[in-house]
């Protein structure tokens, strides 16, 4: 008798996502053997399956962190199947747990050279049970705060690691085998407990009125972030950046903050701060780069948590030009990246001036300031700083207008655009990686900068110009004026950094004409991104 | 002015608005000279077209219960109070006539409507 | 341009596939300005794409769209600015409080009323502090009145707003539209399933149906013409052969006729063909809606 509700149950739960999960499976999988193929294994291996694990995870749970509605939870219809409040916990937690585990633990033995023994993998399903059982825990309406909620599964994650590589390894930091045992189980069952009594909750229909809600934190000034503060909006114009910035306007600067305040306490630990400090800044300088793309095309989705990129009717229909609606986007994404290009540097500057062991660094500074004197050793970090900033907002950019362009195509699947943007990334990293990293092929660039700056700036002008043409299709030259100006600017400034820094006539004027060729590079996106929102709004 | 519509009655609405403002002002709720709702607000009111509520008043000003003042609104007409009692008469013969051609169409003679005529007022007085 | 008498809305020809689907077919219309024009149709007939080519949202693929003479597509904010719409699934931003919203709002239009907005929102008890998503259906559905509103629009747009409100509510909306309609240039174009409501106040209907426009014709006429007659015939009754009617039905020999036209062509015509008169009587909005949706024959009018 109790077979029929369980099967009725697990069918229900995941019959709703069943294609999706497959997909996301089947793409997780075939990533994997790409970039096998490619020949990146290792720790790029594992980080994409990390960050696979997490989106499969995701469509278990009916986690919904996203800005519009902060009420999570079952649908109203399982909750009042015939089914004992346990097993309705139970069910989502287990089927969640074994999927990934089986997924993970397949992935380590085909795409890796890992190879686990029985306990070690035991260990590893383990960790995922007691993240899979907080993740369905965290989706009810317990805790009805959302940054708790996130608070809470980084406290989870912490510690489920933390008792996995106890188990695994033998370090006398950790916890030692017994310990990882006991935390993972303790884990487990609070997770499930709470689970469970959320569910209790949302049964006896008293969700939605437990815990501190939003409205209590916000008198305690927690998450006001500015909410009542509201600038004077002069025209539409300005009030869609207002909006752009305080819907995305939060995302890089957050996630930085985040990372820079990790990087800045492994300072506290005296054994770190005796090392040279090149990893704490390769941590921060590593988010920057990867994190802020990312971001940049956070301005396509309907909302942050949410990638469905598609303007919401209701933006659709606001009496705003394509022009000013891209434009907006992108001023508010300027601006916010400005700001986490901000925390950077002052987390770089903070963290060589807190370590103790700068040799390597103070190394190469002595080097440069001997080949460029201290003015050129100056401008040749604010080249690197600017370069670095306007092609990781180009990239944001582009990914946003991309975004943009593949919601008309109407690729429905996330997981699809994530294997593009990712393959992509990932190639690039691997051949770039490749040819800077190498003695032989950085002699070959410098020699042949010439010629290759040149091309990319042929290369680059002929894009920039198709994509001058589709603009002008149906947007005023007007709105550019002030844009033009601004690159103007920056390419006049950084051509004179660049004459300013000693090197071979040659390498300069190879310089100027990448300079020249970022700047327009950088049109591109901004020329393309209303040409792709009309597309997408006038459909 | 207190009017009502009704929306399923088979009478189109600024037939209806014409009745009612005829009543008030038979009735003597309406006074000689008195300014009626402006369309606007009287079409709010009532939650319907303004044109309708228009062309209510200008059957009414066609009629001569009512005339306009340029820039000034819609205003009652003297002497249809005073005709209150021949205009009354004329509604209540418009009543019978119809009530008689029903009565025909459902058979029910003229002798059986008298008898309920009477029928009905002995109930009203015993009641009274 | 002379602005006061050319039509707001200008649509010519348009036809509109979604797939193998024809959401609109041919469809003309021109909508003057001070008017209620009413669109009603089944679930799928095609209104809400009708305003979305309105609104610039679907681009006009074949035929022309105008609005206040321009294309909707190539000027965008000329063309929005001047109108208030209210959509049947409006997505507010739920984060935003009524205050913020109506701020957020008002940078757009140049016509704002920070006055009026204020008195609407009183008017529909409102909490201004309040969080968009922290309000009812009925509540959000109140803001987003105000906000088509309260920058007086010289067309208000409405999409089945009254879907799934109150009565109150409802009211509001109707008042909105008089209001609207009473004030001189400003039309309301009103695309809703609630019929008695369209009735009332609309002074123009539209009747969409499978993507073509079946009626469009001054309410009036659309509730003097729609007639239905019941008649007395044995056997079965040629009624194809009246013009003007579009749909019989049969019950113990009693045939419910309906048509559309003159109640006595009608009328005529079926005595003619021997049928004895019952009872004869003008049809509701609602009842021609339905009548109509049922019936599948092209409807021509009898003279």
């Amino acid at each position: 008798m109790k077979m029929a509700p369980i099967t009725a149950l697990g069918w229900e739960i995941f019959g709703w996502n069943r294609s999706a999960l497959l997909m996301n499976a089947a793409i997780g999988a075939a990533l994997g053997v790409a970039v096998n193929v490619v020949g990146l294994a290792g720790p790029m291996s594992i980080m994409l399956l990390v960050s696979f694990s997490l989106l499969l995870a995701s469509s278990f749970s009916y986690i919904d962190l996203n800005t519009r509605s902060s009420r999570a939870g079952f649908p109203r219809h399982i909750l009042v199947l015939p089914v004992a409040t346990w097993m309705l916990a139970l069910v989502p937690i287990l089927g969640g747990a074994v999927f990934i585990s089986a997924f993970v633990l397949l992935w380590l033995r085909f795409l890796t050279s890992i190879r686990l023994s029985f306990v070690e993998q035991l260990a590893l399903a383990g960790a995922i049970t007691a993240l899979s059982c907080w993740m369905q825990a965290m989706s009810w309406e317990l805790i009805r705060v959302r940054l708790a909620k996130l608070a809470v599964l980084v406290i989870v994650s912490l510690l489920a690691t933390l008792s996995l590589v106890s188990l695994l390894s033998e370090h006398a930091l950790l916890l030692g085998r017994t310990g990882g045992t006991v935390t993972l189980l303790m884990t487990m069952s609070c997770g499930y407990f709470f689970a469970w009594m959320a569910l209790v909750r949302s049964r006896r229909g008293d969700a939605g009125e437990a815990g501190p809600s939003n409205k209590r934190l916000r008198t305690h000034g927690v998450l006001t972030f500015g909410n009542s503060r509201m600038p004077e909006l002069a025209s539409g114009v300005e009030a869609q950046k207002w909006y752009e910035s305080r819907v995305f306007g939060r995302l890089l600067p957050i996630c930085l903050m985040i990372v820079c305040t990790l990087s800045l306490s492994m300072l506290l630990f005296d054994a770190v701060r005796s090392k040279p400090s090149g990893i704490e800044i390769g941590l921060v300088l590593l988010a920057f780069f990867m994190v802020s793309p990312l971001v940049g095309s956070a301005y396509a989705w309907k909302n942050p948590q949410l990638p469905r990129a598609m303007l919401a009717p209701f933006f659709a229909a606001l009496p705003l030009d394509d022009v000013e609606l891209a434009f907006a986007k992108l001023r508010a994404s300027a601006r916010s990246h400005l700001l986490g290009v901000m925390i950077v540097l002052v987390t770089i500057a903070a963290i060589i001036v807190l370590s103790d062991n700068n040799a390597k660094i103070e190394g190469i500074w002595t080097n440069l300031v001997a080949h460029q004197g201290t003015v050129g050793a100056y401008c040749v970090l604010l080249l690197l700083a600017l370069f670095a900033a306007v092609l990781t907002w180009m990239a944001g950019a582009l990914l946003m207008a991309a975004a943009f362009y593949f919601a008309a195509v109407q690729w429905k699947n996330g997981a699809l655009k994530y294997l593009v943007v990712f393959l992509g990334l990932l190639a690039f990293l691997k051949y770039t990686g490749w040819f800077l990293l190498n003695r032989v092929t950085l002699q070959l660039l410098l020699v042949h900068a010439h010629t290759i700056a040149w091309v990319l700036l042929a290369v680059v002008l002929i894009l920039a110009t198709l994509s001058f043409r589709d603009y002008r299709r149906s947007n005023p030259l007007a709105a550019l004026g002030k844009v033009l100006a601004g690159f103007v600017a920056m390419t006049a400034i950084s051509l004179v950094l660049i004459w300013q820094v000693r090197m071979s006539a040659q390498l300069h004027w190879a310089l100027s004409c990448f300079a020249i060729t970022t700047s327009l590079g950088a049109l591109i996106p901004i020329l393309r991104l209303p040409v792709e929102i009309a597309s997408n709004r006038h459909r | 002015m207190n009017l009502h519509l009704t929306q399923h009655s088979g009478v189109p609405p600024y037939l209806q608005i014409v009745t009612q403002i005829k009543q008030l002002i038979s009735a003597g709720r309406l006074e000689a000279d008195q300014e009626l709702l402006p369309i606007r607000v009287l079409a709010e009111k009532l939650l319907v077209n303004p044109n309708t509520v228009a062309r209510a008043y200008r059957e009414l000003e066609a009629a001569g219960w009512v005339y306009t003042r340029r820039g000034a609104g819609s205003f009652v007409a003297p002497g249809t109070t005073s005709l209150s009692a021949e205009k009354c008469m004329k509604q209540i013969r418009e009543r019978v006539t119809s009530l008689l051609a029903e009565a025909e169409h459902m058979n029910v003679s003229t002798k059986d409507l008298i008898q309920l005529v009477r029928e009905i007022d002995n109930e009203r007085k015993k009641g009274e | 341009m002379n602005q006061q008498t050319e039509n707001i809305i200008d649509i010519r020809n348009l036809s509109r596939h979604f797939g193998n689907k024809a959401a609109l077919q041919d469809v003309t219309l021109q909508i003057p300005r001070g008017k209620v024009f009413g669109v009603v149709g089944e679930n799928g007939a095609g209104k809400t794409t009708l305003i979305k080519h309105i609104l610039g949202l679907l681009k006009a693929k074949q035929g022309s769209v105008s609005v206040f003479g321009m294309d909707p597509v190539q000027q965008p904010r000329r063309v929005l600015s001047r109108i208030g719409y209210l959509s049947e699934q409006p997505d507010y931003p739920e984060w935003m409080t009524v205050t913020q919203f109506t701020n957020y709002m008002a940078a757009f239009y140049e016509t704002w009323d920070r006055r009026y907005a204020t008195e609407l929102l009183e008017m529909m008890n409102v909490d201004p502090s309040k969080k968009i998503g922290e309000l009812s259906k009925g509540q959000q559905a109140r803001v987003g009145l105000c906000a088509a509103q309260a920058h007086r629009p010289e067309l208000l747009l409405l999409d089945e707003p009254s879907s799934g409100l109150d009565p109150v509510a409802r009211n509001e909306i109707l008042s909105a539209v008089i209001r609207t309609v009473s004030n001189e240039g400003r039309s309301v174009l009103l695309s809703s399933h609630l019929l008695d409501e369209v009735e009332r106040v609309s002074d123009h209907l539209v009747f969409f149906s499978q993507g073509s426009m079946v009626l469009s014709e001054p309410m009036e006429a659309v509730l003097s013409k729609h007639h239905q007659v019941i008649v007395r015939f044995a056997g079965s009754l040629p009624w194809q052969k009246i013009p003007g009617v579009f749909k019989a039905s049969e019950a113990n020999s009693e045939w419910q006729v309906f048509g559309y036209g003159e109640m006595e062509a009608s009328i005529h015509g079926l005595r003619n063909l021997g049928a004895e008169i019952l009872e004869q009587r003008l049809l509701s909005l609602n009842e021609a809606f339905l009548a109509r949706s049922q019936s599948r024959l092209p409807l021509r009018e009898a003279a």
